[in-house]
């Protein structure tokens, strides 16, 4: 194990990740990991708008995940797969912070999933905030979706959101999305 | 009606609602697992302050941080007061926002362009 280590500890340093984690996203862990990263930020003196814009990304991009996979407890089978597959990684390179994140999701989602995506890559500033007040207007009462959030962290980010699909199986596919500020 | 009093948690706001006074306050930070759940009960409490007196509402505001969730549940509640302004009743809202830290300045500012009731938002020191 102290030869992987080595070689992780490698990749960290060439990605500039600064903090990761791999696992189950509980509320809890949410909590914890989103405020040391505030902490963290703060402490490189960062400017107050990119540390909130920061923490504000990381909320918004591990708590789609734990509604997604609270979404699916119903099926026992999958849901132990999908439910231990988050992750999310935060670096800097190139004087620019990124926050990744990678989960397991069904197949039949990722058509809804794409079109948020693909919708919110083609709009401007402008475009968006219309987009988000009148998604925010007509969200139904109590849904789960990423649709808002997705939004958000398009308006926050410096440059159009990075997403990739990779099949596993027939039935799941690994979702990647990269935010970059 | 008893008064409606729920401590800050990290992901949750300090809720302060005052039945005499009318004087509601949130303050804190807003990114509940679960928002609906969380201002289920905020909701129905101030609807049932609504129906049960005509006194004044005087709504205050001094969350740092909301995630996406949270901002649709406030705005529930501003549908509520934009309704009964609307009906007549003296209703107002007032936004404290961090001198040192004004990004939820612009929750605020996008809040106030589409709602009619008397909104003020203000800068404040916070030591």
């Amino acid at each position: 194990m102290l030869e992987e280590i080595k070689i992780l500890r490698l990749q960290y340093e060439k990605q500039g990740i600064i903090m990761s984690f791999a696992g189950t996203f509980s509320q809890g862990i949410i909590e914890e990991v989103g405020e040391a990263l505030k902490s963290y930020v703060q402490h490189q003196q960062e400017e107050r708008d990119l540390i909130t814009r920061i923490f504000s990304v990381f909320i918004e991009m591990t708590q789609n995940i734990r509604n997604y996979m609270k979404l699916k407890e119903n099926n026992p089978q999958k849901y132990s797969l999908i439910n231990s597959s988050g992750i999310v990684v935060i670096g800097k390179t190139d004087n620019k912070y990124y926050l990744c994140s990678s989960n397991l999701m069904e197949n039949s989602d990722i058509p809804a999933l794409t079109k948020k995506l693909e919708n919110v890559t083609l709009l401007d500033k402008s475009e968006l905030k219309t987009l988000y007040k009148e998604t925010l207007r007509n969200a139904p009462e109590g849904t789960i979706s990423a649709g808002l959030g997705i939004i958000d962290m398009a308006r926050k980010a410096s440059e159009i959101l990075n997403y990739k699909f990779e099949k596993k199986d027939d039935e799941l596919s690994y979702f990647y999305l990269e935010v970059k500020m | 009606m008893e008064n409606l009093l729920i401590e800050a948690t990290k992901s949750t706001p300090e809720i302060d609602f005052n039945y005499e006074s009318g004087i509601l306050t949130i303050k804190g930070q807003s990114y509940p697992e679960n928002s609906f759940d969380f201002y289920k009960p905020i909701i129905d409490w101030i609807k049932c302050f609504l129906e049960t007196t005509s006194k004044p509402l005087e709504f205050i505001i001094e969350i740092k941080y909301m995630n996406t969730s949270s901002i649709k549940s406030i705005l529930n509640i501003f549908d509520i007061l934009e309704n009964v302004h609307e009906q007549g009743r003296d209703v107002a809202i007032r936004w404290y926002y961090d001198k040192e830290n004004d990004s939820i300045k612009e929750v605020a500012d996008e809040f106030k362009e589409d709602i009619s009731v008397k909104f003020d938002i203000i800068e404040k020191e916070y030591r």
